[in-house]
């Protein structure tokens, strides 16, 4: 069992926390007419690496705030825990970020150019 | 002791008792059954000791072909001598007698024999072994499949170890606990408290652990041996006080550490009162630690291996060290006539120690050139040593009685010459020291091999972790102690405490040399596979032949080898078994050992019951039971209950008699005829609020929200992003930044996390904030005709005409004097109204409903009657109609999906091609050709019931009640293209062969007007 | 109805415990009670969420001058304010102020986001004290709450078995104990349960 220190609470057992699995997927927008093998990358593939994986967590019996954390996979050795809405700044974060194929998907080419315009989308 | 007992006892008690000497109380005796016959041992005995002590070799047969075995080992390592202990309901079976520690009144049985441990019929598997070879199990029993469940009866029969008491549950209390430590230390010998000592002293706060009732571990059982000039009893008793005296030490005796995880995660098991005859009631019997240690230092020291030679799993055939020990720590001779067989110097201490304890030694050595002290010390005594030879065959029925030994090779391959024959009653053999290295392999610790210890010792560490002692491949005890204090005063300093290196205690004993010979299989002079049998697996009867057969039949994996032939794979994980396995098949493979590799260690280092894991963890504290403040009301009232994830709700109220359908229709009838009366209190509530509110929900639902008028109601279906419904309830803006909303009860804390997830890390610019008020208030629904004038007479202070308080709106008002809110939304399609009141009065409001609704006929109605009335109308439940993969549309929902609105959550879902696919399951309504026939809920429809097997299923019956108001059955179903079918027939075949048949219509089947809903 | 509505409005109303009877389960060896459970019936209690400016009016109706800091709290007389998490805070007052308190506190915060919530019977609060304190919630809880690591002032939501609770540190040997009030009855079970190794009372 990890033992996750939670940026919030400090260090707290692995049964507090409820892991909400691959970080960094940009949701596109209906309005950016994604093709439907397009928008399935963001809607049902995951990632699921030996090594270095980035997750979202939630310290759900806590604070209920969510993170980031960068983990391997194999060793459960937890290299980085940093804010929602950040990139991780570990060596082994980074490359894991960069490296990710998601990179390259029209979701996240969708969602940068979008991003300044989307805190109002109701209608 | 009055000394009568029921069986009377022997006239030789404790035989093999010395006069004096050892760690028992001689002045305590102790009276004890085993296999009903009664016998005395001492405080301070385990039952093994106990048993040896009657000259009780024999204890249990073996696993396979229930061959009769002895007690080898003084330990947890022990493989045969596994027992039953305690009567009745409290009986735990497969406990090793080497830990049962002794008290009076002790009650154990041995396992594994029919009808009697002497007499045993299931031997008979023993002659026939040349049919039970390695992989039996699955040659035998492979195919046909069909037949698996009549194999696996007879093996379960046949094998197996101990039984658990049919029929009962544990009386016995067990706990857990949770704990947290700078350093925990796994294992109590001379290093481990070393270790405990440094860490003590640094300040650290220390946890060590010892599975034995005290701590010194095997230099208890060692009288040539001194530590600062005392004994080592003597010194362990002095650093056991300083310990003690240490607040911020925590001592664990008879406490084993059986688990270790990620980030020092650790698993322990302590024995509490195990070793009472007597139990006080507040304790419990075991406790399971989970501790959380920043360091750790594994001191579990190190296991003696057997020899493999024929014969050696007959009674009589013991560890060296192990025989020692009972003499030494225990004051029994385990023989008279005693051989001790070795390839080491180790056992030349036994030997000496037999010699002194009165007892006939000859010593058998495998190796040629004898040298050192030891030896010079045995041949000084007078103790005939016989060099460069084997026993190459045991012999006996029930216990050792003689032995052949030749001469052989530096190998033990070949015999040289003619055997010797000598009679004995106790053989003692050493085969070399394997540290146990358990512990550091489950935390993933890599091993190395050592050529001159013959063993795998720990190399490199995964976690915060230090190994010590005879476990870390360092025997004598000098260096062990010194190993110790540095462990410790390196794990302090790693958990950030001051300490300074400091010396270690002075050691004295004898010199000797801790290489072994590597003579993995004595040869018997035979032929592979003749003579008797070498035991390699005592506890899952794997021989050396097994070993070499799964070799020749191709496997070459250690692992699969394992399985294969079930070596170390029994409940003591090979503890004796592990290195003289691999070596016999690195040997067949024609490979060096640390090629071979080891197999994986698996937590528990020993068995630990699963009382103490599941703790206090059963009967109602196996969940917790959420209650409604008016459940007092419902109980008092008779009401029936079922559960709703972690809630208890009024499921139906029977009146004298009334049976479930009964009960249901009367309360079904009322709500439509004059009033009923739920407790909706469980439903989750939200209190949402914030500048965007509204726009966070307009996102959230598929419908719009931004124009929703204060004090105003809406109905709304949340989905997943993948266009999925997941969650359906009524939301109603308070004011204009001000939301309350309802859930459904199952899924209230799921919505309000998902709320939170999207707020958090999706859109985080939103300013909104979610706070539960699901348990804030009580909610008594009323709902028929009359819930308007009830409403009245319980002195509501607002008007309820429809004009001032319509259809799905909101009020605050005073009922009897406490503030209330009243919705007026319907899941009856009655005029209904849902009454929310602070908890601290939802009693008080019931009871007053109750009391003004009652000169109206005003019916409490349960969960049942809920669903009934709300599938006369159609309504769905999230999670009944729908599985995950329903969506809006399949629901026949569309009215509620927004054409306009450029996004919400499952929109681009919801476009996806085959959303619109012609063949998706849709809601239809059934109504059956026998009116009165209700279908089982789950029955999958068909369009011809004649078809062959498998048929093609159109879809399940999700919904299905009698509904007295229609006067028939009703029924909702997700059925493949389902509307196309409406007005069309479906079948739905029963497993008894019949078939319903019913008609396609619109789920709707009450009112479908709605004209009912202002009453 | 006169009559009942006056009763009701000055009626206290139930606690999430008012069925539990009063019990007190000594230790068979020398009588010792090493947990004692009370209902802090009623207790006020308003969950609160906002960023920094909410504090001037924390501060008028707490008179507290910081908000608390990350798993602590600050206690202002009989006024309490618990950090929950990065935003969010729950404040303990007096029985029976916690409407007034929610109302002036709505009406101040009026202009700043947040959010004022009057969780007083969503909640159940629990006073714990005893010797026997730490131990007994160590049973069913995995925080380090050896009293130099969980020093009085501290706080924590946790799981205890299998409820959500939120500690607070009181003094070495006195928590607070809140649960949702779903949730109060088995936590009273599991104490009165767990208490039992080292004698354990309960009153309402
Ligand atoms: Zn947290």
């Amino acid at each position: 069992m990890l033992l996750i220190t939670c940026p919030h609470c400090g260090p707290r057992e692995e049964s507090e926390f409820s892991c909400g699995g691959e970080a960094h997927i940009a949701r596109p927008l209906a309005e950016n007419n994604l093709t439907d093998a397009e928008f399935a990358d963001y809607l049902f593939l995951r990632d699921n690496p030996k090594g270095m994986f980035l997750e979202r967590w939630r310290h759900a019996a806590g604070c209920r705030r969510w993170f980031n954390m960068a983990r391997d996979t194999v060793t459960h050795e937890i290299v980085e825990i940093y804010p929602m809405g950040n990139t991780p700044k570990s060596k082994a974060g980074k490359a894991a970020h960069a490296d990710s194929w998601r990179r390259d998907t029209a979701a996240e080419a969708a969602a940068k150019p979008a991003s300044k315009s989307r805190s109002k989308q109701g209608g | 002791m009055s000394g009568t007992s029921l069986f009377g006892r022997g006239k030789k008690d404790q035989v093999s008792r010395a006069a004096s000497g050892g760690r028992v109380d001689r002045a305590r005796p102790l009276t004890f059954t085993f296999d009903g016959k009664s016998y005395q041992g001492y405080e301070g005995d385990t039952l093994a000791s106990a048993l040896l002590a009657n000259n009780i070799h024999l204890v249990g047969r073996s696993f396979k072909y229930h061959r009769p075995r002895g007690i080898i080992a003084v330990g947890s390592e022990e493989p045969n001598a596994l027992v039953r202990v305690g009567r009745g309901a409290k009986a735990e079976p497969n406990l090793r007698a080497t830990q049962v520690e002794l008290y009076d009144g002790l009650y154990a049985e041995s396992q594994n024999r029919f009808p009697s441990l002497k007499f045993d019929i299931g031997a008979v598997n023993s002659i026939l072994q040349r049919f039970f070879p390695a992989g039996f199990y699955y040659k035998t029993f492979m195919w046909p499949a069909s037949m698996w469940m009549t194999y696996e009866h007879v093996i379960r029969n046949a094998a197996g170890l101990g039984k658990v008491a049919d029929d009962h549950n544990d009386p016995d209390r067990y706990e857990k606990t949770n704990a947290h430590c700078d350093v925990l230390i796994a294992g109590g010998g001379v290093a481990g408290l070393m270790a405990a000592l440094q860490a003590g002293r640094s300040g650290a706060r220390v946890i060590l652990a010892d599975e034995q009732n005290e701590f010194g571990g095997w230099l208890l059982g060692e009288s040539d041996t001194t530590i600062d000039g005392k004994t080592p009893a003597d010194w362990v008793a002095g650093v056991v006080a300083e310990l003690e005296a240490m607040p911020e030490v925590t001592l664990l005796p008879r406490t084993t550490v059986f688990g270790y995880m990620d980030h020092n995660y650790i698993t322990l098991t302590e024995r509490v009162t195990d070793h009472l005859g007597e139990r006080p009631v507040h304790l419990p019997r075991q406790r399971m630690w989970k501790v959380r240690a920043g360091q750790t230092v594994l001191a579990q020291g190190a296991h003696e291996r057997p020899l493999v030679f024929s014969g050696n799993d007959l009674p009589g055939v013991m560890l060296s060290g192990a025989v020692r020990s009972y003499i030494n720590r225990y004051g029994v001779v385990p023989g008279n006539r005693t051989v001790v067989f070795t390839n080491n110097d180790d056992a030349y201490r036994t030997a000496l120690a037999l010699h002194s304890a009165g007892a006939n030694v000859v010593v058998v050595d495998l190796r040629r050139d004898l040298k050192g002290e030891l030896v010079k010390a045995v041949r000084a005594a007078g103790i005939q040593v016989m060099s460069g030879s084997a026993v190459t065959i045991a012999a006996g029925t029930q216990r050792i009685a003689r032995v052949e030994i030749s001469p052989v090779n530096e190998g033990a391959t070949e015999v040289l010459d003619d055997p010797i024959h000598m009679d004995c009653d106790l053989l003692a053999m050493s085969g070399g020291l394997t540290p146990a290295v358990h512990l550091h392999s489950q935390a993933r610790g890599k091993l190395g091999w050592d050529e001159q210890l013959l063993c795998f010792k720990p190399t490199t560490v995964h976690e915060a972790s230090f190994n010590a002692g005879a476990g870390n491949g360092v025997f004598a005890a000098d260096k062990a102690i010194e190993n110790g204090m540095q462990a410790g005063t390196a794990a302090a300093r790693a958990a950030g405490f001051d300490i300074a290196d400091g010396s270690a205690p002075e050691v004295a004993a004898p010199a000797q040399s801790w290489r072994p010979l590597a003579a993995w299989k004595v040869t018997n002079g035979m032929g592979e596979g003749e003579g008797p049998k070498a035991f390699v697996d005592y506890q899952n009867d794997v021989t050396a032949s097994d070993v070499k057969l799964a070799v020749r039949e191709g496997y070459q994996s250690v692992e699969h080898v394992k399985r294969y032939t079930t070596l170390g794979m029994a409940t003591d994980q090979g503890k004796t078994s592990n290195i003289n396995g691999l070596a016999i098949l690195a040997e067949s493979l024609g490979n060096e050992i640390p090629q071979v590799g080891t197999t994986t260690f698996r937590m528990p280092y020993t068995p630990s019951g699963f009382g103490a894991i599941a703790g206090r963890d059963i009967g109602d504290l196996f969940d917790p039971v959420r209650l409604t403040r008016m459940d007092d009301w419902h109980r008092a009232n008779g009401a029936t209950f079922e559960h709703v994830g972690q809630w208890m709700r009024a499921w139906y109220y029977p009146k004298d008699g009334e049976t479930l359908r009964e009960a249901v229709d009367r309360e079904v009838l009322a709500a439509r005829t004059t009033a009923g009366l739920l407790d909706a209190s469980t439903l989750g509530k939200i209190d949402i609020q914030g500048p965007d509110a509204a726009e966070f929900l307009n996102r959230l639902y598929t419908n719009s929200w931004l124009k929703l008028g204060i004090g105003k109601c809406r109905y709304g279906l949340m989905l997943k992003d993948d266009g999925m419904v997941m969650d359906d309830g009524v939301t109603t803006r308070l004011g204009e930044n001000h939301f309350h909303m309802t859930t459904t009860t199952g899924g209230a804390a799921g919505v309000l996390d998902w709320m939170e997830e999207w707020l958090q890390t999706e859109w985080p610019e939103l300013k909104v904030y979610l706070t539960s008020v699901t348990e804030e208030w009580s909610v008594a629904t009323l709902s028929g005709p009359n819930a308007g004038k009830i409403l009245k007479a319980a002195g509501v202070d607002i008007s309820l005409d429809p004009v001032d308080f319509p259809f799905m709106a909101m009020r605050e008002a005073h009922i009897a004097g406490l503030p209330v809110r009243i919705f007026r939304i319907s899941f009856t399609g009655e005029l209904s109204y849902e009454i929310n009141i602070r908890a601290r009065h939802g009693l008080a409001l019931w009871t007053h409903l109750m009391k003004a609704g009652a000169e109206f006929g005003i019916t409490p109605y349960g969960t049942e009657a809920m669903h009934v009335l709300r599938a006369e109308k159609g309504f769905i439940i999230v999670g009944q109609e729908t599985d995950g993969s329903v969506t809006p549309q399949d629901l026949g929902m569309d009215w509620i999906v927004s054409k306009v609105k450029p996004d919400y959550i499952g929109k681009r879902a919801l476009d996806r091609a085959s959303m619109a696919a012609d063949n998706r399951k849709q809601l239809v309504g059934l109504r059956t050709k026998e009116r009165k026939q209700v279908i089982p809920e789950g029955a999958h429809a068909v369009l011809d019931p004649n078809q062959p097997m498998p048929m093609d299923m159109l879809g399940q019956v999700t919904s299905s009640y009698y509904s007295p108001n229609v006067g028939s059955s009703i029924a909702m179903a997700m059925l493949k293209g389902g509307r196309a079918l409406m007005g069309g027939t479906v079948y739905l075949p029963m497993l008894d062969g019949s078939v319903i048949e019913a008609e396609v219509v619109e789920p709707i089947f009450y009112d479908p007007k709605g004209e009912r809903i202002n009453g | 109805m006169a009559s009942t509505a006056n009763k009701g409005s000055r009626a206290p109303g139930r606690t999430a415990l008012s069925g539990k009877t009063k019990q007190t389960i000594a230790t068979p060896d020398g009588g010792r009670v090493g947990l004692a459970i009370t209902e802090l019936s009623h207790l006020g209690k308003i969950n609160l969420r906002g960023g920094d400016d909410i504090l001037p009016a924390v501060k008028k109706h707490t008179g507290c001058s910081n908000l608390p800091e990350n798993n602590r709290t600050v206690q202002i007389g009989e006024r309490t304010l618990i950090w929950l998490a990065p935003d969010e805070f729950l404040v303990l007052c007096e029985a029976g102020e916690e409407a007034g308190l929610h109302s002036q506190l709505m009406l101040d915060l009026g202009k700043v986001h947040a959010a004022v919530t009057n969780v007083t019977d969503a909640l159940c609060a629990l006073s714990l004290r005893g010797q026997a304190l730490r131990k007994v919630l160590a049973k069913g809880c995995a925080l380090d709450l050896h009293p130099s690591v969980f020093t009085a002032g501290m706080c924590a939501q946790t799981i205890l078995s299998h409820a959500a609770v939120t500690l607070v540190a009181v003094s070495d040997d006195q928590f607070t104990l809140i649960c949702r009030t779903s949730f109060a009855a088995y936590v009273h079970d599991w104490l009165m349960d767990a208490g039992l190794e080292y004698g354990v009372s309960f009153k309402g």
